[in-house]
């Protein structure tokens, strides 16, 4: 066997409670193993255990035995154990230490102590697997993230590993990042002998190239099979809050409304195939979606007018974009990294300003441009991406008191505000602890709460449910769709496609600093080559309904509308 | 902060064996530590110049970085020359310290005697050329060795493994953490958050928004990148390199011009007691 876990349990120096438990499992040379589970369930726990750097690195309490390649992980260093086991971690800028892709290769090799020649082919190989040669005087900053994470893929092969274990290695990428990685994974794992070992939050990414699926749940593995086996089990999987793959979950509520009692498909081919039989006995191809509710555009809350932003040496960031954001909607703007939405979204708040004289970008009738930003606040304001960037007080209540009392917000006032963001959030529970004690959805709530509570008329969210998992992603979206129905304009940039369809009525789609299309999400959803021009894939239920030839599928929002609608159908 | 940077180019210095490099540093910096009178001081940076233009460095995007230093510096230096006043304080031209060019302040002023000296201008301007050429120098350093360089160039040193790691994590995480702290800013900005003058601890107390963030991120950056390295069998005894790095003929002229520097800015502070004001 490669791997051996033998009663494994391990506690994290002062955590309350274990995050592995009795685990106990074989995996043979050459298998592809996904491990999926909510955020907390041990997964990346195991990980770093494969290569030592738990129990050598990080403390705790370890009971039971890890063997790689049958070396007891307690009796080797992290250096040696990394000969066997290559650990990809989920952020590529933690892992990239040099400043040429080359170098960067070579620094494993480099700390193994191995010839020049040695080193060189090493470096080759991994280039060549993992689709970087001609990058090799690159500097690493500068390459996508895609790119990024195949170099902190390729500098653990150049140590020629015979275990690769990859630790969320697609959750921070774009559309064109992931594609990326599943098809280097998909590569190493037909051509090599390699055992990869993948955590992966959305299992319908990898799901036809695993051989055996593990879910966890605090602290233990709670299903171990194919994922046939595993993705069956849908009780167990929505017990635990682990996300199920799309078409899974659309035949489940077949299932539920008694339409649908073969086995759950896993995949959109396979689900299309099953379909097409039924669905074309009674005719189903021809279906037509409803129509587009058309939405009112003359109440505009932000009005983006001929905005450039050059970066200076050649980088062109915004070109011309002309946008505009409906009063009290929700807007996703998605499209690659590096395509603009941040830029964009920077200039929303005045963070950046146009570097055209002629740009101009009016909130709440107000020009960003020439309004202080103590006065823009009061109307727009933004969440970043990394909650940690602005948690800094003691305690949940003094971080969403902080603004207020920067505003001058009278006491009273503060106090209302401050119950109704807890309880809009749901954090009565933690309201005194440190937000740097909690968990990521915690401080990603806190900070949103924290700006929500000084009441912008327009909110800008990004990327809310980085690092989230499925349940917590939901629960954030859901409270920020929510503040809608109070009038306040949710903005909020993405690269999860089924968020888009579910959450956004409109879609600003943009590419190489330029707006493609501005428009009601159905409308976006169904301008398939623009989609495919800012190479973005359409969430899998609308894959579905095009592999099955429907005309119009784009007002789909959920699963559940999709298994309501062939349910029809059938 | 994109000018402390390495860049991949092709250029003199670039092509420099990094212990050369090292050595020019070196004896840059025990000159710049002895030397204050701007007369040789600016011998030296005009020695150094070529040196500068030939690493082909991006001026546009230096100019910016240099420039805040420069006024910074200068603004500093000159506000603590206006004590440089009292007799006794220069060794080398006592008398330039009795050119006063204006007086701003007398005896009995509560901060003590304050004047624009010719003396105080000298030091001004030694000290400005000192810390414009010290950070051009490591400027230039970082901007054109590779970190494998100068990770094997410090292993052969015989520095220990994990003092390798901190220059390294440096070398690389600077320009990140500008980057952070440029976001963090932002971030608190939009939170209401803006400087007003107070008393020390009162100022101090007004950073912890920008700090806290920051501090949480390099401990974080820090600790994932240890495990990354660790990965990567970082310490696990001998590191090679993939590419030839022998010493060539203008690696030992560029060493040996700059000990010959070295010796001469030695002995004139030695025997003539050039350097001090």
């Amino acid at each position: 066997m490669t791997v051996e876990f033998q009663d494994v349990s391990f506690s994290y120096w002062q955590a309350d409670k274990p995050a592995l438990q009795n685990i106990r499992l074989q995996i043979p040379a050459g298998q592809f193993v996904v491990l999926t589970g909510p955020t907390g369930a041990g997964k990346s726990t195991f990980l770093q255990m494969l290569n030592g750097l738990i129990p050598n690195h990080i403390p705790g309490k370890m009971q039971g035995e890890v063997l790689v390649n049958g070396n007891n992980t307690k009796q080797h260093s992290v250096a040696d154990l990394s000969r066997q086991v290559g650990l990809v971690f989920e952020d590529p800028d933690t892992q990239i230490v040099s400043l040429t892709v080359e170098d960067d290769v070579a620094f494993g090799p480099s700390n193994l102590g191995l010839s020049p020649e040695e080193i060189r082919l090493s470096i080759h190989e991994a280039m060549e697997k993992t689709r970087l040669l001609g990058f090799e005087n690159r500097n690493p900053f500068n390459l996508s993230g895609g790119e990024k994470q195949s170099l902190a893929m390729a500098g653990m092969l150049a140590m020629r590993p015979s275990i690769l274990a990859l630790d969320e290695p697609t959750s921070m990428l774009d559309p064109i990042g992931r594609t990326r990685i599943i098809s280097i994974l998909k590569t190493l794992a037909e051509k090599t002998n390699t055992t990869i070992l993948v955590v992966e939050q959305n299992p319908e990414l990898i799901i036809d190239l695993a051989d055996r699926i593990l879910l966890f749940d605090q602290g233990q593995i709670v299903r171990d099979g194919t994922p046939r086996e595993v993705f069956s089990d849908v009780e167990t999987l929505l017990r635990v809050g682990a996300k199920l793959p799309p078409v899974v979950e659309v035949f489940w509520e077949l299932r539920k409304q008694g339409h649908w009692q073969a086995e759950l498909p896993l995949t959109v081919e396979e689900a299309a195939a099953r379909l097409e039989t039924k669905l074309q006995h009674n005719g189903g191809n021809t279906y037509h979606a409803q129509a587009i509710t058309p939405l009112l555009v003359d109440d505009l809350a932000v009005d983006v007018r001929n905005v450039e932003h050059d970066y200076g040496e050649g980088v062109m960031a915004l070109k011309k974009i002309n946008v505009k954001f409906q009063r009290g909607e929700t807007t996703a703007i998605i499209g690659q990294n590096g395509s603009g939405k941040s830029t964009l979204a920077f200039h929303l708040v005045g963070i950046l300003k146009p570097t055209n004289p002629e740009g101009q970008v009016m909130v709440d009738g107000l020009d960003v441009k020439t309004t202080p930003l103590q006065e823009l606040i009061h109307h727009v304001n933004y969440v970043f991406q990394n909650p940690d960037d602005q948690l800094f007080q003691e305690s949940i209540a003094e971080e969403i008191e902080y603004g207020l009392k920067n505003l001058g917000i009278p006491a009273e006032e503060r106090k209302r505000r401050l119950d109704w963001a807890i309880k809009r959030f749901g954090l009565e529970e933690y309201v005194n602890q440190p937000p740097q004690s909690l968990s990521r959805g915690l401080r990603t709530k806190t900070a949103i709460a924290s700006i929500l509570s000084m009441q912008p008329s327009v909110l800008v969210v990004d990327e809310p449910t980085t690092g989230l998992d499925r349940c917590e992603s939901l629960e954030i979206m859901q409270i920020l769709q929510g503040l809608t129905d109070n009038g306040t304009t949710v903005i909020f940039i993405t690269h999860e496609m089924d968020l888009v369809a579910q959450f956004a009525r409109w879609a600003v789609v943009m590419h190489a600093g330029q707006v493609l299309i501005d428009a009601p999400t159905e409308v976006v959803f169904s301008e398939l080559q623009v989609l495919q021009q800012a190479s973005l894939t359409l969430p899998d239920i609308h894959r579905l309904a095009l592999l099955l030839g429907w005309k119009d599928f784009s007002s789909l929002r959920t699963p559940v509308d999709m298994a309501t609608l062939i349910a029809k159908l059938m | 902060m994109t000018f402390l940077v390495y860049t991949q180019r092709s250029t003199l210095l670039h092509r420099l064996h990094p212990a050369a490099k090292a050595v020019w540093v070196l004896a840059m910096g025990l000159i710049l530590s002895l030397y204050f009178d701007p007369i040789p001081l600016a011998v030296l940076f005009l020695l150094s110049l070529p040196f500068f233009i030939a690493g082909k460095i991006p001026w546009r995007r230096w100019s910016k970085p240099l420039g805040y230093v420069l006024l910074l510096g200068m603004i500093g230096y000159f506000v603590t020359s206006l004590w440089l006043d009292r007799p006794g304080v220069f060794t080398r031209y006592p008398d330039l310290v009795g050119i006063t060019l204006w007086r701003i302040a007398g005896k009995k002023f509560f901060l003590g005697p304050m004047a624009i000296t010719v003396g105080g201008l000298m030091y001004t301007a030694g000290q400005t050329l000192r810390s414009v050429t010290l950070v051009l120098m490591v400027a230039v350093f970082v901007y054109s060795t590779r970190p494998n360089d100068l990770v094997y160039l410090l292993s052969k040193a015989h520095l220990h493994p994990k003092l390798v790691f901190i220059v390294m994590v440096a070398y690389r995480f600077f320009p990140h953490i500008f980057h952070k702290l440029s976001i963090v800013i932002s971030a608190q900005r939009l939170r209401g958050w803006k400087l007003t003058l107070g008393n020390p601890i009162q100022m101090a107390r007004q950073f912890l928004p920008i700090t806290v963030p920051v501090l949480t991120e390099t401990v974080r950056l820090s600790d994932y990148t240890t495990r990354a390295v660790e990965s990567r069998a970082y310490g696990s005894g001998h590191f090679t390199l993939h590419h030839e790095l022998k010493m060539a003929t203008r690696d030992w002229l560029f060493c040996i011009f700059w000990l010959v520097v070295m010796g001469i800015f030695l002995w004139l502070f030695i025997h003539y007691g050039i350097g001090p004001l």
